[in-house]
């Protein structure tokens, strides 16, 4: 029924298509760009996967943030740091910069959050073993040493927000292992933008939150919009709806990779694509004994009978790249037969969110010639993917496969991925890999980028590979919707930086009902970035 | 009309059927070539249709699936290979529509045109564009051309539906128009050929009835065939003419042949009445007849020759045959004689003996001598009365009479009476009363005789023991029945048929002359109109004589 849908649906689309010659123009609303934040500006985002991160972005601020760029993240709070050893780090803190309350922020404050923090830090990286202590040098410079070197050290503290003192006495730190201290809406945190409703955790969020901009916020300029309502939980037709068939409804989302044309043929929206470092994650229930993958062969045998080449190009319309996690052709360590023999006739229960039906319906596809069969429980909801996801390591959970639509949460970095790898951690069910364990505390030293992490990092993955602990599939372009009288410039991991951007006097929320002129609703050439 | 000879008649209706089929296949000739023609128009419509399917539409359809498959392909390497196809998909076509009118050839520049631009699109990783634009302004384009082609085709096709319909409006018009002069050509054969046949059929009708009634006078000979009267004055009249002609010459003929016939038929009853002098005098017409007249007389002629010749024959035949029975009677009658002589012979003999002995023993007196004188005088007296008694009986009777049958019969036993003793045949006659009847007495008793006498012979020859003879008279209403039987064998069957043929006897030792039964059969068949028959019984022949008495002769 629903491929007879999808059908239906593009056919539709198809012919629904105006039959008068399209003319397109470029982007010209950059240069139309309001400097200067107006009260009215208003842009509503939908953020299907990980909305806690952005959000969490833009409402908090630490010694640094995570950024679109090399390293993974950008001085925020401290402007610099230094490594006068191999454990101690010493940064210096921006001055004249104030919570969201108007309490000012200072060396103390950052001592006092770190306090909090290491009473129940972050519990998906290795800070908790190796953060010793933060010291104050200075009123604005603060020493941090370390037990052991930890090469993750400033994309852990990319996550190590401040908090006001009222929020840390109201809630604490709290090292969950989503969404950390967006427990409650109010002047908070040092972000660009104050969540004034709803909470968004990932375990627990409001359907959606509305941020304001910051009064206090340190850098100068921004933000330059208003108010931004996030939306966490539409349906993806819904929001797609709303995105290219109405105006003022959504400015912003991640769309499909086969709703392109709607968004670029439509009078509101246009179309943005560039290379991205998300991923979909998709579990394997290793944990579960009586399931077919709990046999390492299944798990080889699913990863080698993906044809991650056709997926790239049917399933994702050549939106995305090549997994470097993903199995080879060649690294197949199952002969045809044996994946044959392996996979026939089995049945897999699989919990995904819609978002990512078309990637199953593709690998349904492809695995159909093992007579294999997929027993869906298909969710709008993210939060139940992570309750299912989170709570099999309390309570052994009956799916086989998970696929969560995952976003790069810490910036270019393989930890994204290595964290499925580390025994203990919430995120990951391997049980007693050794070498692995041993890889991972070794990878935790090693300064990224290095040639010793390059070739760690190459073992992990072989080692992954060889045990198929995931699932891979390519990675995703960030194909997005954006509102044509939004500028913006999306970044390809998981955090967008809206605080950065704008809107012409065009915009609808600067419009004051008037109706949108018809010579702006001329069809954008898409921007791809870059 | 009636002033014109049937052939010229004939003519004149093969005229009319001649030009009208001469007018029938000019018309045929002209529609096939009207039909030749519009075929042709036509099969150049279908031809023009094929040209615009083969090198504008179906190319065209290559062109826009490689435009779509181009947009669709999922690599580079496939894309470009497309692309190059695409291109040299897009010279092939732009040489066909080159030849093409302004209207099409404008159309298809801006089909190309969207072609390129989709193209373009993709050359520029554009392809969204590439697909919106396959989708929307190049497929608009692409159906505005494929319209504008099937528009020619259209034209084609509606050139082809105006010239077929062409065919069909002529087809129907020369159809009617064929119709009509059918029609009238029917009608003008239609009625000249009925005023033609209706009056040949008249005359022939009455030449009919003309010849009917002349063979009914063939058949009957009752009355003279009345003239066929015709005036058409064509072939028939002549042929009636003719006929007449003949009709009178058969008709004399025929009257001349009945004249003929019948002085044949009295000829003929002349010929059974005996008179063989009769000859046919009258002339017949057929020659046949003729010819049956000469052939008859001259039959007759010789039939006559031969009658006489025969009667002489037989008359010579029956002389001998007459000497041969009298012989026969002589001999039996001879016989006969001595049979009956032989006593008084004796008795003279001994009278003779006794007067010798009585002369030489002297004891002849006169008295004895007187005495056996007037003794051998009785016996020489019996003796010659037996002789009388033989000239007699086989003395012919001269007229018919009425005699007692038993009389007749004693006569005949006493002729055999001597005989029979002297065979010891046992003979028995039964004689009731009397019976008289009207014939000729002696003939009647010799043909008893013979019976008797056949009877005698065939008991003494088969020396059957006891043998015996009966003769029973009895007398009916109107018949008297005479049955003569014996014991003696009967006849061999192969004989039956044969015992009264003339000649036919089984006595050849003793001298037969086959003669006697055939005789007796004759006697009382013939001059006594009775009827003889004969059988076997268990023991011998019973013969029947069966004689009208004599008042049913009055």
């Amino acid at each position: 029924m629903t491929k007879v849908c999808l059908f239906i649906l593009l056919l539709s689309t198809l012919f629904a298509l105006p039959a008068v010659e399209i003319e397109y123009r470029e982007d010209d609303s950059a240069s139309r760009a309001l400097q200067i934040k107006d009260s009215r500006s208003h842009i509503k985002v939908f953020l299907p996967a990980l909305p806690y991160v952005t959000v969490s972005r833009m409402i908090n601020e630490g010694l640094v943030r995570l950024a679109d760029n090399n390293n993974g993240w950008e001085y925020s709070l401290a402007t610099q740091c230094t490594h006068p050893s191999e454990l101690i780090y010493e940064c210096d803190l921006r001055k004249e910069v104030r919570f969201q309350d108007g309490t000012p922020f200072n060396a103390d404050s950052v001592i006092h959050n770190f306090e909090y923090f290491q009473k129940q830090p972050i519990n998906y990286t290795d800070i908790k073993n190796s953060l010793r202590k933060v010291e104050k040098i200075d009123t604005f410079k603060i020493r941090i040493i370390l037990n052991k070197p930890y090469g993750m050290l400033f994309r852990d503290l990319a996550r190590i927000n401040f908090y006001t003192e009222k929020y840390l006495k109201k809630f604490e730190w709290r090292g969950s292992a989503t969404g950390p201290n967006i427990e409650e809406a109010g002047p908070y945190g040092l972000g660009p933008y104050i969540l004034v409703e709803g909470i968004i955790t990932g375990r627990k969020q409001t359907p959606h939150a509305i941020l304001k901009a910051n009064p206090y916020y340190w850098e100068k300029g921004f933000p330059k919009i208003e108010t931004i309502t996030v939306y966490t939980e539409l349906a993806t037709e819904e929001a797609l709806h709303l995105m290219t068939l109405k105006e003022s409804e959504l400015d912003f989302m991640p769309i499909p990779f086969n709703k392109k044309i709607e968004t670029m043929l439509s009078s509101y929206s246009k179309l943005v694509i560039l290379p991205s470092t998300n991923n979909f994650a998709i579990y394997f229930n290793l944990l579960k004994k009586d399931s077919p993958v709990y046999d390492k062969k299944v798990r080889q045998a699913l990863n080698c009978a993906l044809n991650q080449h056709n997926l790239l190009t049917f399933t994702y319309k050549q939106e995305g790249a090549v997994n470097r996690e993903a199995l080879q052709s060649q690294e197949c360590p199952l002969s045809q037969e044996e994946i044959h023999a392996v996979l026939d006739h089995k049945t897999f229960k699989v919990v995904t969110q819609d978002a990512l039906l078309f990637l199953w319906k593709g690998i349904e596809y492809q695995l159909s010639q093992y007579n294999i069969q997929l027993h869906y429980t298909i969710t709008t909801d993210e939060k139940k993917v992570y309750d299912l996801l989170l709570s099999n390591n309390q309570t052994i959970q009956d799916w086989d496969i998970l696929s969560q639509n995952s976003v790069d949460w810490y910036g270019r970095h393989p930890w994204l991925t290595f964290f499925n790898y580390q025994e203990g951690n919430p995120w990951s069910f391997v049980r007693d890999d050794a070498t692995m364990q041993l890889y991972i505390s070794q990878f935790f030293r090693l300064e990224q980028g290095s040639a010793a992490f390059n070739a760690l990092c190459e073992k992990i993955r072989q080692r992954a590979k060889e045990e198929a602990y995931m699932l891979f599939v390519p990675t995703p372009n960030n194909v997005f919707a954006m509102n044509k009288e939004l500028v913006f410039e999306p970044l390809g991991i998981g955090m967008q930086p809206f605080w950065k951007a704008t809107v012409t006097r065009q915009h609808w929320s600067m419009r004051e009902g008037k109706p949108y002129p018809k010579e702006f609703q001329v069809p954008i050439l898409p921007k791809r970035i870059p | 009309m009636k002033k014109i000879r049937i052939k010229y008649k004939l003519f004149l209706l093969f005229s009319f059927s001649f030009i009208g089929m001469l007018v029938l296949a000019e018309r045929s000739f002209k529609l096939s070539q009207e039909n030749i023609h519009n075929a042709t128009t036509i099969f150049e419509n279908s031809q023009s249709t094929q040209n615009v399917q083969e090198n504008y539409i179906e190319p065209l359809n290559v062109l826009r699936e490689m435009s779509l498959s181009l947009v669709m392909s999922p690599n580079d390497d496939y894309r470009r290979s497309i692309a190059a196809d695409l291109e040299a998909q897009i010279k092939l076509l732009q040489e066909h529509f080159n030849l093409l009118d302004e209207t099409t050839y404008a159309i298809w520049l801006g089909y190309v045109e969207t072609v390129n631009k989709t193209h373009r699109y993709l050359s520029n990783r554009f392809e969204e564009g590439a697909y919106v634009n396959v989708n929307t302004t190049e497929r608009e384009h692409y159906y505005k051309l494929l319209g504008r082609l099937k528009e020619l085709q259209h034209d084609a096709v509606a050139q082809a539906e105006t010239n077929f319909a062409d065919i069909q409006a002529s087809a129907k018009a020369l159809k009617y128009e064929l119709g009509v002069i059918v029609l009238l050509l029917s009608t003008l054969v239609f009625l000249a050929g009925y005023l033609l046949s209706s009056h040949i059929v008249s005359s022939i009708l009455k030449l009919q009835e003309g010849l009917k009634e002349f063979f009914s006078y063939l058949e009957t000979k009752a009355n003279s065939p009345k003239p066929i009267s015709l005036s058409s004055k064509d072939e028939l009249e002549d042929m009636a003419i003719l006929l007449n002609k003949s009709i009178k010459k058969a008709s004399a003929s025929i009257e001349q042949d009945t004249v003929f016939i019948e002085d044949a038929i009295n000829v003929v009853n002349d010929l059974k009445s005996g008179n063989l002098a009769s000859r046919l005098h009258a002339s017949a017409q057929a020659y046949e007849l003729q010819l049956l007249k000469d052939v008859v007389n001259t039959m007759i002629d010789n039939l006559e020759l031969k009658i006489n010749e025969e009667i002489l024959k037989r008359s010579e035949q029956e002389k001998l045959l007459i000497q041969q029975s009298k012989l026969a009677s002589m001999g039996e009658m001879i016989g006969n004689i001595a049979h009956q002589w032989r006593q008084p012979l004796g008795e003279m003999s001994a009278l003779l003996m006794n007067i010798q002995v009585k002369h030489d023993f002297n004891d002849l007196d006169d008295e004895v001598l007187v005495n056996n004188i007037l003794e051998c005088n009785k016996i020489n007296a019996y003796m010659s009365n037996t002789i009388s008694d033989f000239q007699n009986f086989f003395k012919p009777s001269k007229n018919k009479e009425v005699f007692e049958i038993s009389e007749a019969c004693q006569r005949a036993i006493a002729m055999l009476q001597a005989s029979l003793k002297y065979h010891n045949i046992e003979f028995y006659f039964d004689i009731s009363e009397k019976m008289e009847v009207l014939g000729y007495p002696n003939e009647f008793s010799q043909a008893l005789l013979n019976i008797l006498s056949n009877a005698k012979d065939v008991l003494s020859d088969r020396e059957i023991s006891n043998p015996y003879i009966r003769m029973q008279l009895k007398k009916g209403y109107k018949y008297m029945l005479i049955m003569i039987e014996d014991n003696g064998g009967g006849i061999a069957p192969e004989h039956m048929d044969r015992i009264f043929e003339p000649y036919f006897t089984t006595k050849y030792a003793k001298q037969g002359t086959g003669i006697g039964l055939y005789m007796t059969k004759m006697i009382i068949e013939n001059n006594m109109n009775g009827i003889m028959e004969v059988k076997n019984t268990k023991t011998g022949a019973l013969f029947t004589i069966k004689l009208r008495s004599a008042s049913e002769h009055v």
